[in-house]
């Protein structure tokens, strides 16, 4: 069975526009820091001649699409939820580790981490949710000596 | 030099020393066994608990990781035909099919002993070649260290995965982040976009683990809930090869080495592409090429040397130019600048200890991977058996104490995870990684010898190409890029040919 996917087919074409938009952006953006003179070399020019690359390199990809070497791009559709599950699992550790402190960070973080994959082993996750806080309190404030809090 | 060799056994046979050399070791083979854990994200998550120890030990258990997980990631290659790492890959193609014919121990022995004389051999030639380049480096000025530079980065691009003109992308927009932040000769802020979290620039370690670590992470947790491939198990008593064996793989040992050492010197090669060369050149020199495949000892044998080989000759170009061979060497000179410690020319004769500490503790080190793969080989192919319910949310949780205790800054964590989804995302639109951080790292101090270049010569851009050396250095990028486009150009036509008959 195949799993669901997106799939866009023009891949090249669509990465090799957004590559050149980063440099154009970058370029513009560059020229604007000033070049200085050939001898005081100012902010812009290295950005510039890097981004001017950037810019080239970005055109040249999309023009493999045009001579048919494009390669179409797939991503699952597991991996939305598996995305929003990391994204969401980092930043609530973010957000909780200086208010709350490291062990409830820890324990929340592994609950996302958990409901991110495609199929969740609740006996597992409960198990790590208590043992991985303590393990990390030990090993990295502990151990370690690292500037974390057990509590907020 | 006997001074400093002495000095060296001094620094690595001290306790700690050898601590952190075991931890060291132990660490890389965990991480190379476990597919999964990147050798780069797991070098910079450590990098940051090493700042509390004297640079050499800091630097001896990075090293040790680095080398340690070359030899953990081909038992994985082997039992599961997974890559551990990806320096190993190449290593599933034979040794997986040894394993299926009942012959996984003798494929373990061989890669452990063949990872072993690639290390040893490699540690000897970083001891003999380092002073010879160092002194000739001391002679460059910075259009030489520009000309370098731009190599490393032309190299990488150009045996990258996904062809040049993405590589080169990547490269250039690895350079762009890393000019993020205040410029230090006009003190403009550069592409930060306000944000004063930026101003110091882009932290590499939260780059680092978001791009290398994290998107393997994600791309496993969206698979659909399949069964991981078995694990074959295997006894220490099957291990012992037979003498035809040994004399199958000795001339690839040696073969893998010359090769590992050759591609481990040239900035911007790396171990990578020293193990998949050396394939190319065991199945051409062999007798039965369309053998390969099928469980030839001589496909294991000759990568795993090469492999380890050029991981040790990668230390060349990092310690005694200062310029990174690879990305993975990228964080080891990062963690060298944030020891204070300034690699080049004159490291070799300013920090002896460090030096031939580290060379001596390479040499320690393999020994007791020696002891870690042969006879505790039981205990790794039972690391192989953690559910993946257990692992993913345990690296994820190390990656984010790692990526926040460096500087106590949630924002860090931010940009680790948008840099996870970019990572994820690369690869889904095939846009290599490596070249990224390679130029990250290189960038500003390519900006710098660019600016000065210019500034020494008074403005007059014939100054990049004033000396001879920096003719025959882009002379020898300009041969590396076009043998590379020769050779993919050779690979297509192949492949078409085969899609056509």
């Amino acid at each position: 069975m195949s799993e669901p996917k997106f799939e866009i087919f023009q891949g090249s074409l669509v990465i090799g526009g957004v590559l050149s938009l980063i440099g154009a952006g970058a370029l513009w953006t560059g020229l604007g820091y000033g070049m200085g003179s050939m001898m005081r070399v100012g902010a812009g020019a290295f950005p510039v001649v890097v981004s001017g690359l950037m810019l080239t390199c970005g055109l040249a990809v999309m023009a493999e699409s045009l001579w048919g070497r494009g390669r179409a791009a797939v991503i699952p559709l597991g991996a939305l939820r598996a995305g929003l599950g990391l994204v969401a699992a980092i930043a609530t550790f973010a957000l909780t580790i200086q208010s709350l402190g490291l062990l409830a960070a820890v324990a929340l973080c592994v609950f996302f981490v958990s409901l991110a994959g495609q199929s969740v082993n609740w006996r597992h996750t409960l198990a790590l949710m208590v043992v991985l806080p303590l393990a990390s309190w030990l090993i990295f404030a502990l151990g370690l000596g690292q500037q974390l809090h057990a509590f907020g | 030099m006997l001074d400093g060799l002495l000095q060296g056994v001094e620094v690595a046979l001290s306790w700690q020393g050898l601590l952190m050399c075991a931890i060291g070791v132990t660490l890389g083979t965990i991480i190379g066994v476990l597919p999964g854990i990147g050798v780069l994200a797991s070098v910079s998550l450590l990098m940051p608990i090493t700042f509390g120890y004297p640079p050499a030990i800091g630097l001896i258990m990075l090293s040790g990781v680095f080398y340690g997980a070359a030899y953990g990631g081909s038992t994985t290659s082997i039992l599961m035909n997974l890559p551990g790492t990806a320096n190993t890959a190449v290593t599933c193609l034979d040794g997986h099919p040894m394993a299926q014919q009942g012959r996984a121990g003798v494929a373990l022995f061989i890669t452990t002993i063949a990872s072993f004389i690639g290390s040893i051999g490699g540690a000897i030639v970083l001891a003999v070649l380092s002073m010879p380049l160092a002194n000739l480096a001391r002679n460059f000025g910075s259009q030489e260290y520009l000309a370098v530079m731009v190599l490393g980065l032309m190299a990488a691009a150009a045996f990258a995965t996904y062809g040049l003109a993405r590589a080169m992308a990547m490269t250039a927009l690895g350079i762009l982040i890393g000019l993020i932040g205040i410029d230090l000769n006009t003190g403009l802020e550069r592409y930060t976009f306000g944000m004063p979290s930026l101003f110091d620039g882009v932290p590499i370690v939260a780059i680092a683990i978001g791009l290398f670590g994290l998107p393997e992470v994600l791309a496993n947790l969206s698979r659909r809930g399949e069964a991981p491939p078995p694990v074959i198990s295997v006894t220490l008593r099957e291990m012992l090869p037979t003498r035809e064996d040994m004399r199958r793989s000795t001339p690839s040992m040696v073969r893998g080495g010359l090769v590992g050492c050759l591609f481990g010197i040239l900035p911007g090669a790396g171990s990578l592409l020293a193990s998949f060369m050396s394939y190319a050149v065991e199945r051409n020199s062999s007798k039965t090429p369309e053998k390969f495949g099928t469980g030839m000892i001589e496909g294991i044998a000759g990568p795993e040397t090469a492999n380890n080989a050029a991981i040790q000759t990668a230390f060349i170009p990092t310690l005694s130019l200062g310029v990174p061979g690879d990305s993975t060497m990228a964080i080891v000179l990062v963690a060298l600048i944030y020891h204070g410690i300034d690699p080049g020319p004159n490291f070799v004769t300013q920090h002896p200890d460090i030096f031939w500490g580290l060379i001596v503790s390479f040499l320690i080190g393999n020994l007791m991977l020696l002891v870690l793969n042969l006879p505790f080989i039981g205990l790794w192919v039972k690391m192989l058996r953690i559910p993946n319910s257990i692992l993913y949310p345990a690296i994820v949780v190390f990656s984010c104490i790692g990526v926040y205790s460096v500087r106590l800054m949630p924002s860090d964590l931010y940009l680790m995870a948008g840099c996870a989804v970019l990572g994820y995302l690369m690869r889904s639109f095939r846009l290599d990684a490596p070249p990224l951080l390679l130029g990250f790292v290189l960038g500003p101090m390519m900006e710098e010898h660019f600016r000065r270049t210019l500034l020494i010569s008074r403005g007059d851009p014939a100054a990049f190409l004033s000396t001879g050396l920096t003719w025959g250095i882009y002379l020898l990028m300009i041969a590396m890029v076009g043998w590379s486009l020769w050779r993919n150009a050779l690979t297509r036509r192949r492949v078409k040919a085969q899609a056509a008959g």
